[in-house]
């Protein structure tokens, strides 16, 4: 303990001859930043005094004194090599410095004299002697990769030796705000919301995560159905919300440009809508139904008008569905086995029998399908090729719904009992689970959303919406408003302003849900005036 | 409320609840079918889907005693059988985390059998021949 220095009482206080280490660590810090900042030292010792007359005297170019004094500190350095690696770069760095001013012949004498007995590093020794015949000092310093004479070149001398030295000699340069850069960084990245623009944060008090982007407060509530609400979604241009109950019925709203939303028409089926999924022009909705519906019903949203129902056969199931993204044929399929292509008439191009389908996806190329199945696993259909492939293998539990993110690169899976799984669809490999939801009993359906898609929203059987960021494991937010014990069926973030957030439940309620702060939100470019 | 998830054991023979027509298990998760419930028949199976598990219960019955949980079905809650947890007698282990199913309480139903892969193999070979086949190219 002796050797960091003795207190004396001008430090004031209570003060014991002995400081535990950590304490008199800081205190050093505190020291080496005060000296940094030019003021001067109090009367405590920092360092060494050898180590402090070594400093100096490198600092002011007093080559001997510090040979010297590193003789003295010789004893506390481990290793003889590594002392004399530093007087080989003392040597050096007077070797150059001589040069550059010129003194040739001083230059020899301290190749012959001080570097050359030293017997290490020849090359670079011949090296050093090479640019002895170098006239030109910039050439020198391009040789050399040496910034010249002066403070700068020896600081960076002085950085380079101090690594050889014990830290209890020396302080390691810029310690403390180091560990202060080190501590804020972590706050930032305790924060998850680091993708470019990082919150400048003060000293004072921790980096506050910019939670005001995330969707907190339910700005409305609307009560428009009859019965439980099973699924809900915007559509691709964010100009509506559809909402499918089962009270037979689905639901459009209008979408303002501040987020509101509106009631605009009801679309009366005559089964319980348990899914649907809009064309990718957004003019015609694909609905479906529970278990025994044989029937997928083609809907035209602007004249709310049903374009016609398709069916096969009175045996069929068909409980999910999804459109080509050219928008002429959709696909849709049931627990019973059938999986087809249908094109806008109704009529099958295409089958892929023998999958027990639970939900649907196509890919942006417009050939992959995805199709979770009873086997608890996804796998890519291609229609035309007659081909299939393995995405995902088979999980232990069977996964109820899924939904992919916008740039297709991640899958997140609701998986009965088991939360959420994310998985990285370039590699089909698993990333994350994601905890805190319980799904148990009831079909949930989760959706990505905030910006770059670093936010996955679910609904949970015990009423609250679940908002995670993709990073972390336990939910960020909870959502609270919807009746405790009824279930979140389904949320949807909107495409464009993906802070907002729709959500329904068996209460027969839509909540709307935006962030705290206005300003997140931002302006809409898009114009829900457009009579539908 | 919401939409009950369904799972499906897949198969041919499915079982389902006489009630509601869930399905449960296929034949080929059949482990015996010399079981007797309370209404009568029952089978032992392997695996069963789509049911919900009661408070363990400790029942003596023919074969000794043993520790049960009810099974009821998922979406309409009747009661279809009971799960063996543990069994006290050595030789009756055999029945541990397998379920029995009254059959008076289930239906069978042969479901519509699934196209096997070498079905689609036939229908891929086949368009590729219809692709190659040209009806008007010269040579016979």
């Amino acid at each position: 303990m002796a050797k960091n220095g003795t207190e004396n009482d001008s430090a004031g206080g209570t003060l014991n001859g002995h400081l535990g280490q950590r304490d008199s660590e800081v205190v050093r810090l505190i020291g080496q930043h005060l000296e940094d900042l030019g003021l001067h030292k109090t009367g405590t010792e920092l360092e060494n005094q050898h180590a402090t007359e070594f400093r100096c005297s490198i600092l002011t170019g007093d080559w001997s004194k510090a040979i010297a004094a590193l003789e003295n500190l010789r004893p506390e350095i481990s290793r003889d090599d590594k002392v004399q690696n530093m007087i080989f770069q003392i040597y050096e760095q007077k070797y150059l410095e001589l040069l550059e001013d010129g003194e040739t012949l001083e230059g020899v004498k301290c190749l012959r004299q001080d570097l050359a007995p030293l017997n290490i590093q020849t090359e670079h020794l011949q090296k050093l002697a090479q640019i002895l015949f170098v006239q030109d000092k910039k050439q020198i310093y391009a040789i050399m990769n040496w910034p010249g004479k002066g403070r700068d070149s020896r600081s960076a001398l002085m950085n380079k030796l101090q690594s050889y030295l014990p830290h209890h000699i020396m302080l390691p340069p810029n310690r403390l705000s180091l560990l202060l850069q080190q501590a804020q960084k972590f706050q930032q990245q305790q924060c998850l919301f680091s993708n470019g623009s990082l919150p400048r944060t003060s000293l004072l008090y921790d980096a506050q995560s910019p939670i005001k982007k995330v969707p907190s407060k339910c700005i409305q509530t609307l009560n428009r159905h009859a019965g439980d609400i099973n699924y809900c979604r915007f559509n691709n241009s964010g100009t509506h919300l559809a909402t499918g109950s089962k009270d037979e019925t689905v639901v459009i709203w209008a979408v303002a440009s501040n987020g509101t939303v509106s009631y605009e028409k009801t679309l009366s089926c005559d089964f319980e809508v348990t899914f649907f999924s809009w064309s990718p022009n957004d003019e015609l909705l694909a609905v479906v139904g529970a278990e025994n519906t044989s029937f997928v019903n083609l809907w035209e949203v602007k004249t709310g008008t049903k374009k016609h129902e398709s069916r096969q056969s009175p045996d069929d199931s068909l409980t999910s569905v999804a459109w080509f993204p050219d928008g002429d044929s959709y696909v849709c399929g049931g627990k019973r086995g059938q999986f087809y292509q249908v094109n806008l008439e109704g009529h099958i191009i295409e089958t892929f029998d023998g999958v027990r389908v639970f939900g649907l996806h196509v890919l942006a190329d417009g050939r992959s399908i995805l199709a979770s199945d009873s086997h608890n696993r996804i796998r890519s259909y291609d229609f035309e090729a007659i081909l299939d492939k393995e995405v995902i293998n088979r999980l232990a539990n069977p996964i109820m719904t899924f939904s992919l993110s916008s740039d297709e690169n991640y899958i997140l899976l609701n998986v009965l009992e088991d939360g959420l799984h994310l998985y990285d669809l370039s590699c089909n490999t698993f990333v994350r689970k994601y905890r805190g939801n319980r799904q148990s009993m009831y079909q949930i359906h989760s959706a990505f959303g905030g910006d770059n898609d670093e936010l996955l929203a679910t609904g949970s059987e015990c009423g609250t919406v679940f908002i995670f960021h993709r990073e972390k494991e336990t939910p960020i937010k909870e959502l609270t408003g919807h009746s405790i014990d009824k279930c979140v069926n389904c949320v949807h973030f909107h495409p464009i302003h993906t802070n907002l957030l729709a959500s329904v439940s068996d209460d027969q309620l839509l909540k709307i849900w935006m962030p705290d702060d206005n300003d997140a939100f931002g302006q809409a470019d898009f114009s829900a005036t457009t009579s539908l | 409320m919401g939409v009950t998830f369904l799972h499906h054991p897949n198969g041919n023979h499915i079982y389902s609840c006489k009630e509601c027509d869930a399905p449960l298990t296929n034949k080929d998760e059949i482990f015996s079918k010399r079981f007797t419930g309370s209404t009568g028949r029952a089978f032992l199976f392997n695996r069963v889907v789509n049911v919900v598990h009661s408070d363990s219960n400790c029942r003596v019955m023919l074969t000794g005693r043993h520790i049960v949980l009810d099974v009821y079905c998922k979406k309409c809650d009747t009661k279809l059988g009971w799960m063996y947890e543990f069994a006290v007698n050595n030789d009756q282990q055999y029945k541990e985390g397998k379920t029995i199913l009254e059959v008076a309480l289930i239906q069978e139903r042969p479901e519509r059998t699934v196209v096997h892969r070498d079905f689609r193999e036939l229908m891929r070979n086949h368009r590729t021949m219809a692709f190659m086949y040209d009806p008007n190219s010269e040579q016979a």
